[in-house]
């Protein structure tokens, strides 16, 4: 009895909706099964009504939705997007980095010459630190074949501060001649005053070099310069009462006398 | 002719394809599977809300949701699933927010407006014992706890498969006979006294 009464459970919970022979005859002789099979239908039954009320429809316009959701914005719009933007970044930094190297083309310094500059004898020797040498630098803007020769081309010369003999080699390469560096001299106390402060001065001051601007002659054309005689004072002459030479005498026509 | 248009033409446009073309942002796709599954939605949110204004707000924000977050859809299970599962979120989540006596008024008064706008008002004693086995019903339902609410609504009232709700669940098939079983267990334990209240059991 016990074993049917579980399996007409276990049938009930199968949503079984037809009621077997089987367990008619066992519902009439058995008065728990009977009542859970009400019980069952009076759950069917209402579960029945309530689904068959009907569901009102639904009024949601799709404006209501359209007008809150965001601006689509494809995949396929996004890729081309981003491909356009990477090929133009790119761009950018190709022509940035040829415009770079054009200018430094253009821009580059003459060779530098550095040279130690001869320390005096009479200064004291304890002034001058060996290791922190001054150096100072001459710049060569010469071009190699105007020496001493003038041309009609702008020639760019800076006077040299020693003789060529006493030059070092050139510096040639551009990272050379680019910057100098230029140091100074210090006083022991002035460094030990920065180091106790806890200030870490740097000893080098980077000189970064101008580009060059081409110089204009302003006399293109060669200039006669009139004759410059220098003699002696015209009283010397007058206090005498000597004529002055014939010979000097033409050359002061045209001549500026300058007397000191 | 636009593919689109053709396709809209052709109700056998598959959801697949639908959602293949709103993930590449074509609006008309959007409004198709809003169309398509609005009223299904809001039948399933309506069962678990009961008021029509609640439904309609929900609803709306599901598809707002779901198109929202479109691209992280996976075909890995059917789109109506997927609406679905977000539809039941919202709902477990308006559950918890909102408080019980404040839905029974809301539904209370639902109730009366839809009875007064009622075209053709059906007989007192007809609408009184409508209204009592309805009221029962509900009440035992408002009382489950959520996962066992949203199975009764999904299997006894909406009649979903099985393996749909396996889908919506995340979980196995024999799974959820067996949680169907527990819920319905629960659900007639509560609905008992209230049908024998009204005479429909000894």
């Amino acid at each position: 009895m016990n074993k049917l009464c579980g399996q007409f459970v276990e049938w009930l919970e199968s949503e079984a909706w037809e009621l077997p022979q089987v367990w008619r005859e066992h519902l009439q002789q058995c008065a728990t099964c009977a009542k859970l099979w009400r019980q069952e239908q009076a759950y069917r039954n209402l579960v029945s009504k309530v689904r068959s009320e009907p569901v009102p429809n639904s009024r949601l316009a799709w404006r209501a939705i359209a007008t809150r959701l965001p601006q689509p914005t494809p995949q396929s719009n996004r890729t081309v997007h981003l491909a356009w933007s990477l090929a133009i970044s790119v761009i950018l930094i190709i022509e940035g980095w040829w415009l770079l190297q054009n200018s430094t083309n253009r821009n580059e310094p003459l060779p530098a010459i550095a040279h130690k500059p001869t320390v005096p004898s009479s200064k004291p020797a304890d002034t001058v630190k060996p290791n922190t040498e001054p150096t100072t630098m001459t710049l060569n803007l010469s071009t190699p074949h105007s020496d001493g020769v003038p041309s009609t081309s702008p020639s760019r010369r800076i006077a040299r501060a020693t003789p060529p003999k006493s030059e070092p080699p050139a510096l040639t390469t551009p990272s050379d001649s680019e910057v100098a560096v230029m140091r100074y001299y210090r006083s022991e106390g002035t460094r030990s005053m920065g180091r106790s402060r806890g200030m870490e001065r740097t000893p080098h001051t980077e000189v970064a070099m101008l580009p060059l601007e081409p110089i204009e002659p302003l006399d293109k054309e060669p200039v006669e310069y009139l004759p410059v005689q220098y003699g002696e004072p015209s009283t010397t002459h007058d206090q005498a009462g000597s004529p002055q030479p014939e010979s000097n005498q033409e050359g002061i026509h045209d001549a500026i006398l300058c007397s000191f | 002719m636009d593919d689109f248009v053709s396709g809209l033409a052709n109700p056998t446009l598959t959801d697949e394809q639908l959602v293949a073309r709103a993930k590449e942002g074509d609006t008309d796709a959007l409004e198709m599977l809003f169309l398509r599954y609005r009223q299904p939605v809001f039948r399933l949110v309506y069962r678990s809300v009961q008021s029509v204004d609640d439904a309609e707000d929900i609803v709306q924000d599901v598809f707002l949701k779901a198109f929202e977050r479109l691209h992280t859809f996976r075909e890995q299970c059917q789109f109506s699933t997927w609406l679905m599962r977000i539809a039941l979120n919202l709902c477990t989540d308006r559950a918890r927010t909102q408080k019980r006596h404040a839905e029974l008024l809301q539904r209370e008064a639902t109730h009366k407006l839809a009875w007064m706008t009622h075209p053709n008002p059906p007989e007192p004693e007809e609408v009184f014992q409508q209204d009592a086995f309805h009221e029962a019903f509900y009440t035992a339902l408002n009382r489950l706890p959520e996962h066992h609410r949203q199975l009764i609504i999904m299997r006894d009232l909406e009649e979903m498969e099985y393996e749909t709700i396996a889908e919506i669940l995340h979980t196995s098939v024999g799974g959820v006979k067996l949680r169907v079983m527990r819920a319905r267990r629960a659900f007639k334990a509560l609905l008992e006294p209230l049908l024998r209240e009204l005479g429909e059991i000894e």
